[in-house]
């Protein structure tokens, strides 16, 4: 090969690389500020709603067989999505620890939290954070055997003397045995890791009442067939805790987009508009349902940068909050009569600001 | 061969002096051994009663795990696109065969060693069935009794199994001195598994069309749905096995060559194209990857070919520190993340092509290595940074038994290299390479891994620059790889610290540059005196992986321990975590213990602690 070969060659080299960059300048994005954008705005430009659940809670996040993800806290990452793209199915669910939920919302990586977080005054105030509406009022309860004389209607001054099971280290182990010295009663507290350990020993005996929260006694109750062996009282629980979504502080546009998303739930099923009947619902005889569902002009949803209809499609795809509330926690059951979570016109919490 | 007369050392057989005789040497030779004896008998039938019982209770959700195998094995990988995941055990299996015939050594085994272990087996189970229990306490509280075995099933069992160890009985006495190759025995057991995946039927959930669980649950084969394909593959680990064989006998030396680095190189491919789906057109292959392929085949070209001119050589230097600029300043622009990493390469074949390329038949294999090496990573470059097409609820494709099998590969595979780097770093005689080497590995040391994966995943967003992203997986694989990298660079430098001197100086004396004397010296000798602790290491990777959960991954170990107790809808299998962590253990043992059985067998070949 001569000399110049090789200068044609090398010429021909350059041309080649040359060419491809020039045909990859489309490919090397720039990565844009996203310091400045709002929340809405990343998630609309990223096609998704990045939420975060658990993705192993009883009846609140659970991962089915197929992979897909069910459950109260799972269909209000749906719920949001269904509002802000009319497609339920716009999620990305990043399971997160109890540990590292709020760094991972602070961080960005989650846009929504709703992992059967309870809302506390430091948890608000101190990590930057801001709760939407309740979804799920949960308290602590203790579950003990009918033979033992305990039933629905005892109260804890009747644990005199028992044995407790309770996972160690926890709120639960706390408020147990500050309630237990409030009501005189002198327990015997047996502490283990994880509330199944509890259970395990609950069952063999080895002691005489477990305690953690109701949601998780009833489901566990449910479980293993014992509803007419095994009590659960107090009626009013040990401790509150309401449950409900998690976002990043000062954006009120994201807030009110992710509290009327949950409000819409609860004024649909305050009306009786569901999956079923949304379409053929009397709009015009009820004109608060039509202002929410877009069915006059949607101003209410527009100003909030949402499409008319947006809770028009959260009824449509994901259901009103009485479905929500049946499909996920009848199962396990926990029922909504007589509980908080029943709607404020029987008595219980379930309550939403008028839509106008 | 003239002589062939086969000696082969074998022990003398020691003979058997009967059944009494035994028994009262080892089991009844004083009253106190017999009392022991009948004791400890005594507490071994309770112990396996009370096993068997916990297993055979019905109490156990064993369909918790055959319904949810395919969330323990991919998670949400869609099922459209399973034959992506069919096509990666494909791969392996295919590899497998070929590495397996390739390197046989047509070992004969006697029929009679083979009757022997059917009769252990046999045996057994016949125990096993004898003392298993007919029925079990339920509720402990209440002392609830089930029967759970009856008489008809025990006696009929123990009738078949009498059959077959009355059949092992034969093999091994009739047919002793027949001899078949372990190859085909090895390829008969595995046939064995296929065959009971068709017969071998079991309670399924199934749902009717209303949604409703069907009770009780029908019986389904084994593996219902899947069981054609695992038939093909077994008929494709078959065939390929055969292939391997012939072209042992064939000779092929360069397919020698060919095998680690298709190992090396077919998880790279599941991971960039075959699981992954990328999304990818075929005009960014044409204008963009081609022409930096040939583009850099031709500079490649010239390097090899021209950089040892006389003329040329003198200024050597210049040309790897000027390349080396050209590659730093290209990292820094925003260009293709192929161009960056091409201009390092670049810089590396400039500096080592005049030493290799010294002679004309050198510089055509070089320049082959070249254009083959840069095509197959702007390939690979290309699938594994397009986006993906699969779609799954989570945020990684990667969940279940695949995830546990990345992270263990990837770890595995990085962290050797890496760490023997590093026990090399640190032996090193320049302090700054030594300084950096142990401030690394004790750094790395001092801290959990635990606390590695946080760091890992929750506090690096806040380190790299905005709209900097990793993949949750990629984060997880690098800490992982660190990590472990660590603890083998210590193995390693074990090995090393066992070499005489005498090693060292004799391969100076021998005039062997550094390079030359620490590949062809010292390594051979250091690894092969760690093998037990760097498979040791290896097995304890593979179980950390499980760690990962920490981070919201969902390995093999968090879907049976926390996801499949906790789901209520469907099939309701809240509580059931005693079946799916015993699952697990069970599933992890299969393979450590594979790894440890293979690296049994690598030390005897290597004569390992004959020394």
């Amino acid at each position: 090969m001569n000399k110049k070969s090789i200068v044609y060659l090398l010429v021909f080299a350059l041309v080649a690389v040359a060419c491809a960059t020039e045909a990859a300048e489309e490919e090397v994005t720039v990565e844009d500020e996203h310091d400045h954008e709002s929340t809405l705005e990343q998630v609309q430009e990223r096609g998704f709603l990045k939420c975060g659940v658990s993705g192993s809670a009883v009846a609140f996040s659970e991962t089915q067989a197929d992979g897909s993800v069910t459950g109260i806290d799972a269909d209000y990452c749906y719920a949001v999505a269904a509002a802000i793209f009319g497609d339920y199915s716009k999620v990305e669910f990043t399971a997160l620890t109890a540990a590292e939920r709020f760094t991972a919302l602070s961080a960005g990586e989650v846009d929504l939290l709703v992992r059967n977080t309870t809302w506390t005054q430091s948890r608000d105030t101190e990590l930057g954070n801001d709760f939407g509406p309740t979804t799920y009022y949960d308290g602590q309860q203790l579950m003990g055997r009918n033979s033992d004389g305990l039933s629905a209607s005892s109260t804890l001054k009747d644990i005199d003397g028992l044995r407790v099971c309770t996972n160690a280290g926890t709120t639960t182990e706390k408020n147990i045995t500050e309630g237990a010295r409030l009501a005189g009663a002198a327990i015997e507290l047996v502490t283990v890791e994880a509330f199944p350990e509890a259970m395990e020993k609950f069952k063999a005996g080895e002691c005489d009442l477990v305690t953690t929260d109701g949601s998780g006694l009833v489901g566990n109750r449910a479980k293993e067939g014992a509803l007419n062996d095994w009590a659960i009282f107090p009626a009013s629980p040990i401790s509150k805790e309401p449950l409900g979504p998690v976002y990043r502080s000062n954006d009120s546009q994201w807030a009110d987009i992710v509290n009327w998303t949950v409000y819409a739930t609860f004024i649909a099923d305050e009306y009786g508009v569901g999956r079923a009947n949304v379409d053929s619902f009397d709009y015009d005889a009820n004109p608060e349902m039509g202002r929410l569902m877009g069915k006059n002009d949607g101003e209410l949803q527009t100003v909030m940068g949402l499409s008319a209809d947006a809770f028009y499609n959260v009824i449509k795809q994901v259901g009103n909050y009485d479905e929500i509330y049946s499909k996920n926690l009848n199962p396990v059951g926990l029922y909504r009569e007589g509980s908080a979570n029943a709607p404020w016109t029987e008595g219980g919490l379930i309550y939403a600001p008028p839509a106008r | 061969m003239a002589d062939n007369v086969n000696i082969q050392e074998s022990p003398p057989e020691v003979q058997f002096a009967g059944v009494n005789r035994w028994l009262r040497e080892n089991l009844f030779s004083s009253t106190g051994s017999a009392i022991l004896t009948f004791v400890s008998i005594g507490a071994l039938i309770g112990l396996f009663r009370s096993i068997i019982g916990f297993f055979i209770s019905p109490e156990r959700e064993w369909t918790a795990i055959t319904y949810n195998l395919r969330l323990y094995m991919v998670q949400a990988y869609p099922e459209s696109d399973f034959i992506r995941v069919w096509i990666t055990i494909g791969l392996v299996m295919g590899l497998l065969g070929l590495t397996w015939g390739f390197n046989s050594v047509n070992e004969k085994s006697s029929l009679k060693s083979t009757g022997t272990t059917l009769m252990k087996v046999f045996s057994s189970l016949f125990l096993l069935v004898l003392i298993a229990p007919t029925s079990v306490v339920i509720d402990k509280v209440e002392g609830t009794v089930v029967d759970v075995f009856q008489q008809e099933l025990r006696i009929y069992l123990l009738a078949v199994l009498a059959g077959l160890i009355l059949v092992s009985y034969f093999i091994r006495t009739k047919l002793a001195s027949q001899e078949v190759s372990k190859d085909y025995l090895n390829i008969g057991y595995v046939g064995l598994l296929v065959v009971s995946i068709w017969l071998i039927k079991v309670p399924t959930v199934t749902f009717d069309s209303s949604n409703v669980r069907i009770e009780p649950d029908p019986l389904l084969p084994l593996a219902a749905s899947t069981k054609n394909p695992w038939t093909a593959l077994y008929l494709l680990l078959v065939v390929t096995f055969f292939i391997g064989r012939y072209l042992n006998s064939k000779n092929l030396t360069s397919f020698k060559r060919i095998l680690p680095v298709s190992w090396l190189l077919t998880p790279l491919v599941v991971v960039t194209w075959i699981y992954r789906k990328p999304d990818f057109t075929l005009s960014q292959i044409t204008t963009l990857d081609l022409p930096v392929i040939l583009g850099f085949s031709a500079i490649g070209y010239l390097v090899i070919n021209y950089l040892n001119s006389e003329k040329l050589m003198q200024y050597q230097r210049y040309f790897v520190y000027g390349s080396l600029i050209i590659a730093v300043v290209v990292f820094s622009l925003p260009v293709l993340r192929q161009l960056k990493l091409l201009f390092f390469l670049l810089w590396i074949l400039i500096s080592v092509a005049p030493t290799i390329a010294n002679s004309k038949e050198s510089a055509r294999s070089l320049f082959i290595v070249w254009s083959v090496a840069i095509t197959i990573l702007i390939l690979l470059m290309r699938g594994g940074t397009s986006e993906t097409l699969i779609v799954v609820p989570g945020s990684s494709i990667y969940g279940g038994f695949a995830l546990t099998w990345v992270l263990a590969f990837f770890g595995i595979a990085i962290s050797f290299p890496f760490g023997v780097m590093l026990a090399l770093g640190r032996t090193s005689s320049l302090p700054i390479i030594r300084i950096i080497c142990t401030a690394i590995i004790e750094l790395v040391r001092s801290v959990p891994f635990i606390t590695w994966l946080f760091f890992g995943s929750v506090m690096l967003t806040f380190f790299l620059p905005a709209g900097v992203e990793f993949d949750e997986v990629v984060r997880a694989v690098v800490v992982t790889s660190i990590f472990s990298a660590a603890y083998l660079a210590e193995n390693v430098r074990g090995g090393l610290q066992s070499i005489s001197k005498g090693q060292f100086e004799a391969a100076d004396a021998v005039g062997l540059s550094t390079l030359q004397r620490i590949s062809l010296i010292v390594m051979p000798q250091a690894l092969r005196a760690v093998i037990p602790p760097i498979v040791s290491q290896v097995i304890s990777l593979f179980k950390d992986t499980s760690l990962v959960a920490i981070v919201g991954l969902f390995d093999l170990l968090y879907i049976g321990s926390k996801v499949i107790p906790n789901q209520s809808q469907g099939a309701n299998f809240l509580g059931t975590i005693q079946e799916n962590i015993l699952f697990c253990a069970i599933f992890y043992w299969i393979f450590t213990y594979s790894f440890a059985r293979r690296s049994m067998k690598i030390e005897k070949r290597l004569g390992l602690g004959e020394r």
